[in-house]
């Protein structure tokens, strides 16, 4: 009987170690063509660019992304239309996908570039970390590929994230924008109209606390979303040239219309604008109690129009307005805080650079197209019209396109920006100023002390 | 069987496996770990490795940028608290489960409740209490009329770091009541008995016999709480993420942030040997000052 028992018990454990062993394989989402290219076909199906490698031995290539699952656009986008589509006209370059969610995907990737294990493409946010992969010597320039009828068809500046030393490491896919969200609902019961200039702003500030409502959610846990407010005022003053030159090191952040910026957020702050405890709350807190309808303004990226056209997350579906921050009376008001700071880059070390920069090249010019359809995610490729996707996209996406698209300037958030010592003061610097400890000119000189001992300077 | 267990050779064959998981997944990580402490490095692999010698450690203390010294400083206030306050409850509380009160196997599960909860659930949770305008903590203070003592737990400086302390000491009160509980259940009853008859009290009995005879386990507590201080994360980054103004900075979360944010690879892992080392220095000096003596009954 004991032994009966012991024979069971082994035959059990064996049993569970298979299972666990066949559920850790850790397969990543590999896609395989259809049915398997005899080697002597032709390239038959017609596509609108020729496949690099025609009727040769299939390629592979190890792509990670960050769309796991067709969530939003983007996603959906990716998943549904434009892989597919991409193995459907390249049958000899099989994909192998690996796909991580958002902020696991950093992890995963600041763990690669310090092993050297990266795949042959990956998603990536230039230019901060793209530049140091770019003076690793770990990106592969994409120059050679990108001849005068492809680079017709990229929107002018949008390759400058990922363009270091006159060289390009990276292609864009899309651009986004930065909006002032106005909760129209509340903005009607307190009588407020929405402002479109800053003076303005502050008036809806002062009427919305006569009311006893925060003005402007700020989840200032995350010092970035503080930034949003000093850096679009920063554009407004002194212009996004300007202020792109200073982000490269090429002028001193020491400057009258920094100092402007700084003051204008302190200004903000002084004026109540934002919730005393604001510093306790991040930002997926803030954004869920945004779409519940607490606060009547919202200074976020593009990427929250999804959620506030989601009826399952939030409940004021069509009851936003989508605006760019007010104007000061400049000639830089219709500048943005955005521009193309996603994008994929290809690994120096691929084995198959033909086929890795196909892929970009493709994807990167299908991605948006098929993105926008499902609403937002503004194309970088000059030969966009929006016109032609307009219809039934929600108006949110389409009223940040519009101002985006005719914006004469952008600059991206410094956070994605600045290299690494000066991008923690700069962020540190965000929350004294929130907490009214820092004067605006310290923070200019401050910011500009450290990008000169950094030697990021150029100047 | 027991031939068989006792051959040196067999032991030594059969742990062969388990030291070298060991050494791979502690030793290694840690002695490349103290190689990057001496070098300047960004974490990108193809990048360029600087030796620059202890200057990382040097660094630890002058860099004011990193908050490193204060973290440290508020690594030692918990350290602190941790043996004024959560020690003396946890051994108060096991010493009143101990005497077979009623519902002894209730209270300590319950207490202990809070210990298996994963912290960045309790994270949450606490988050959700000090909240300003729905937190419970602020609405229980309005009720019964301390209006004035409401505040913005998380966000006011002054008061953050005693709130943050205050979730994690009470954390791990249950772990060393249930520690000194256990040590306590292997006294023999015959000693609670003689003392009885010779007519002590409670307070007699808990400072004569117990407390001494559980010192072996007072010393584990103290070193794991202490050590338990220097480590602690994950409610920190979860509650505050080291702020507002890095007033709850802890030397983990400099080192998090110095790593993943600032890929200072060498500063961080400066930063980590020292915690490293502080830790061992600290329980050297607990287990000097305790000289444990066992009791043989």
């Amino acid at each position: 009987m004991k032994k009966v028992l012991r024979t069971l018990a082994l035959a059990t454990v064996v049993a569970l170690l298979f299972a666990i062993l066949g559920a850790c394989g850790g397969t990543p989402a590999s896609s395989t063509p259809a049915a398997d290219p005899p080697a002597d076909t032709p390239a038959s199906t017609p596509a609108a660019d020729p496949p690099a490698d025609d009727g040769a031995a299939p390629v592979e290539i190890t792509v990670w992304d960050i769309w796991t699952a067709p969530l939003d656009n983007n996603s959906t986008a990716w998943l549904e239309t434009v892989i597919p589509e991409f193995e459907a006209e390249h049958p000899n370059i099989i994909v192998n996908r690996e796909s991580t969610e958002n902020e696991a995907y950093k992890t995963k990737f600041d763990a690669a570039q310090a092993a050297g294990t990266l795949p042959d493409v990956f998603f990536g946010w230039g230019p901060a970390s793209a530049r140091e992969l770019a003076n690793a010597n770990m990106l592969l320039e994409l120059d050679s590929y990108l001849d005068s009828d492809y680079m017709s068809t990229v929107q002018p500046g949008s390759l400058d994230n990922f363009t270091f030393n006159g060289k390009t490491y990276g292609l864009t896919f899309a651009n986004w924008a930065a909006a002032l969200y106005c909760n129209t609902e509340l903005f009607e019961a307190n009588n407020v109209a929405i402002p479109t200039t800053y003076d303005e702003l502050l008036a809806a500030i002062d009427a919305f606390n006569a009311a006893g409502i925060v003005p402007i959610a700020l989840p200032a846990q995350d010092a970035w979303t503080i930034a949003f407010f000093q850096h679009i005022m920063a554009i407004r003053y002194t212009g996004a040239a300007n202020v792109n030159a200073m982000l490269n090191g090429e002028k001193s952040f020491n400057d009258p219309g920094i100092v402007q910026s700084a003051q204008a957020l302190l200004d903000l702050v002084a004026a109540g604008a934002f919730d005393p405890n604001a510093l306790a709350s991040n930002e997926a807190d803030i954004s869920t109690r945004f779409r519940m309808g607490e606060f009547p303004m919202y200074f976020l990226g593009d990427w929250l129009v999804s959620g506030l056209e989601d009826p399952e997350q939030s409940s004021i579906v069509g009851k936003v307005q989508a605006i760019n921050f007010p104007a000061v009376g400049g000639e830089f008001d219709d500048q943005i805080l955005g521009g193309a700071t996603d994008g994929f880059m290809v690994n120096a070390n691929t084995a198959n650079p033909d086929a890795a920069v196909e892929f970009v090249k493709w994807v990167t010019a299908r991605l948006p197209q098929a993105s926008f359809a499902l609403g937002g995610t503004i194309p970088t490729r000059s030969n966009f019209n929006m016109a032609d996707y307009s219809e039934g996209l929600p108006a949110l996406s389409v009223g940040i396109a519009e101002y985006a698209a005719n914006a004469s300037g952008a600059t991206l958030a410094w956070d994605t920006f600045l290299p690494e010592e000066p991008k923690a003061l700069m962020l540190d610097m965000m929350q004294q100023l929130v907490g009214q400890q820092i004067t605006a000119e310290d923070f200019a000189a401050n910011l500009a002390q450290i990008i000169e001992d950094t030697g990021y300077a150029q100047y | 069987m027991e031939k068989f267990l006792r051959n040196k050779k067999a032991i030594a064959v059969f742990s062969v496996p388990a030291l070298l998981i060991y050494i791979g997944m502690i030793f290694i990580p840690i002695g490349f770990a103290i190689y990057y402490s001496f070098i300047e490095w960004n974490g990108r692999a193809g990048a360029e490795r600087t030796f620059i010698g202890l200057e990382n450690f040097v660094e630890l203390f002058t860099n004011k940028m990193d908050y490193f010294v204060p973290a440290l400083a508020n690594a030692g206030i918990l350290a602190l608290l941790s043996l004024l306050i959560q020690l003396p409850v946890a051994l108060l509380l096991a010493l009143a489960i101990a005497r077979k009160t009623k519902g002894e196997g209730f209270f300590r599960s319950v207490y202990f409740i809070p210990v298996i909860i994963s912290t960045a659930v309790l994270g949450q949770l606490w988050q959700k209490i000090y909240h300003a305008q729905y937190g419970v903590l602020n609405d229980i203070l309005r009720a019964i009329g301390l209006e004035s003592w409401t505040r913005g737990w998380l966000a006011d400086p002054k008061v953050v770091l005693g709130a943050v302390f205050f979730v994690m000491i009470w954390q791990y009160i249950g772990y060393h009541m249930l520690l000194m509980y256990s040590q306590m259940k292997t006294i023999p009853r015959s000693l609670y008995e003689a003392a009885e008859i010779d007519g002590a009290s409670g307070f007699q009995v808990a400072t004569r016999i117990t407390i001494p005879l559980i010192k072996p386990m007072i010393k584990v507590c103290v070193t794991f709480s202490i050590i338990g201080c220097m480590k602690t994360f994950d409610l920190v980054w979860v509650l505050t993420k080291g702020g507002p103004f890095h007033t709850t900075e802890v030397p983990t979360t400099v080192m998090f942030d110095t790593i993943m944010s600032q890929h200072r690879y060498g500063a961080g892992s400066a930063m980590a040997i020292f915690i490293m080392l502080v830790c061992l220095v600290l329980t050297l000096l607990i287990m000097k000052f305790f000289k444990a003596e066992d009791y043989e009954y």
